[in-house]
């Protein structure tokens, strides 16, 4: 499976583009939008997320159009979600290739957008980040359910503040551990240098990068256009 | 030498982790509150903001500089505008400067009170921007939240309403005012006590 690199300039672009057409499109527009997000999963050679992503838009849509075709009330509350779910697949799926860019490779980019290195740094750490939350929750939950006290055991739903702080002091002395040890590599590396970061990743953008750039904006707006 | 005073690259690291961590739990406990939204809309971002006070209150000590909060509310912001909703990022703005302008105003960073005051009014702002892009086009908000029929009513009702309108402002601050209350209670018993970061008071 060939993987072809977008330059994460452009993903941002098309993160933030699909987020806004996300906003204002229908739940027909929403699918077919999930699914040039798949194609787009697909050409960056993520075969088994695109095709995870395929299902999971399938199951949402499926559940939609069941809750909406259905009488009951309660249940059409429920669509609610499932359009919640639909809205957010694209940007979930832009997020999950973004986040595989090397931090290195990701600054390098964005530096040339001559964004301020304050939000350079936080950008590129706040994204790098979110994966590792889900699994600091998972241990910190595995190791609160063996000692019987997880938000997933009702016996603990009477002491709310309890079960907070038992979730949220684990995960907060990881992340002041973590946030300590990238400040002492990014220190290492020159962060605080004055002079622009040199990198070894090239950052110039490529007739394929503005290509996709371009296929995916005139898909949304020729789904604007076709579903408005 | 380089000022102290000033946010460093290890900060903006720090901030970066924080915020992020601040918004899984946001969106998390706002999934929770979304069933009762019908019931219970003025109360919503309030129960969300308790739990969101320790960990801002963590941020705010561990960091302890100018800035903080500012660059907290941009990364916000930024945040809600790739995920579609541009209209947020100017009232995550506007809230932190009000926010450091409180701040500046008691001339320290390590103060519940100060901290306490700053994050209520990041959040009158950051938590009511809903209700100002209402007032100014419902029928954009309308439309970019996807709701209609009955649920619109209900939304209608919540927030153009003086009287809940007014009940959702006395409950988020007396919400924060608390979290921060529990938060200081949480940094004061393990990350104080461990010497994982400064506290004054």
């Amino acid at each position: 499976m060939t993987k072809r690199e977008i330059d994460p300039r452009i993903q941002v672009a098309i993160m933030a583009f699909c987020g806004i057409a996300a906003l204002f499109f229908s739940i027909q527009q929403l699918l077919i939008l999930n699914l040039a997000v798949v194609v787009y999963l697909m050409y960056c050679g993520e075969w088994k997320q695109g095709l995870t992503a395929l299902l999971i838009i399938g199951i949402l849509y499926g559940t939609h159009h069941i809750i909406v075709s259905s009488d009951n009330q309660i249940l059409k509350y429920f669509g609610f979600f499932t359009f919640l779910g639909l809205r957010f697949c694209p940007l979930i799926a832009l997020a999950s290739v973004l986040q595989k860019t090397p931090s290195g490779q990701l600054m390098s980019s964005l530096q040339q957008l001559r964004l301020p290195k304050a939000l350079l740094i936080t950008l590129a750490v706040s994204l790098r980040f979110f994966p590792m939350i889900k699994q600091e929750n998972q241990t910190i939950q595995m190791s609160a359910k063996l000692r019987g006290l997880s938000l997933k055991q009702p016996a603990n739903w009477r002491h709310p503040l309890l079960c907070f702080e038992y979730t949220f002091v684990p995960l907060m002395m990881r992340t002041l551990r973590i946030s300590d040890d990238l400040a002492a590599a990014a220190m290492t590396k020159g962060i605080d240098f004055q002079a622009p970061r040199t990198s070894i990743y090239s950052s110039r953008l490529t007739r394929r990068d503005i290509s996709v750039l371009l296929l995916l904006g005139l898909c949304c707006i020729g789904i604007a256009i076709i579903g408005g | 030498m380089k000022s102290t005073q000033a946010l460093q690259s290890k900060d903006f690291l720090t901030i970066g982790l924080y915020t992020v961590v601040t918004l899984v739990i946001s969106f998390a406990l706002s999934m929770v509150t979304t069933p009762f939204l019908v019931w219970a809309y003025p109360f919503a971002t309030a129960f969300v903001l308790f739990f969101t006070c320790p960990i801002y209150l963590l941020l705010a000590f561990k960091v302890g500089k100018r800035g903080t909060l500012f660059t907290f509310g941009v990364i916000n912001g930024l945040f809600y505008t790739v995920m579609g909703a541009v209209f947020v990022l100017p009232f995550t703005i506007l809230g932190a400067l009000l926010g450091e302008w409180i701040l500046a105003w008691f001339k320290n960073y390590r103060s519940l009170k100060a901290q306490t005051l700053a994050y209520i009014a990041y959040n009158l702002i950051y938590g009511f921007c809903n209700y100002i892009i209402l007032a100014i086009s419902s029928e954009y908000y309308f439309k970019t939240m996807q709701i209609e029929g009955s649920m619109k009513d209900v939304y209608l009702k919540y927030m153009t309403s003086p009287f809940w309108i007014t009940v959702a402002i006395v409950t988020l601050v007396i919400a924060i005012a608390l979290g921060c209350v529990f938060g200081s209670k949480l940094l004061k018993k393990h990350f104080i006590k461990s010497g994982l970061i400064a506290g004054s008071y």
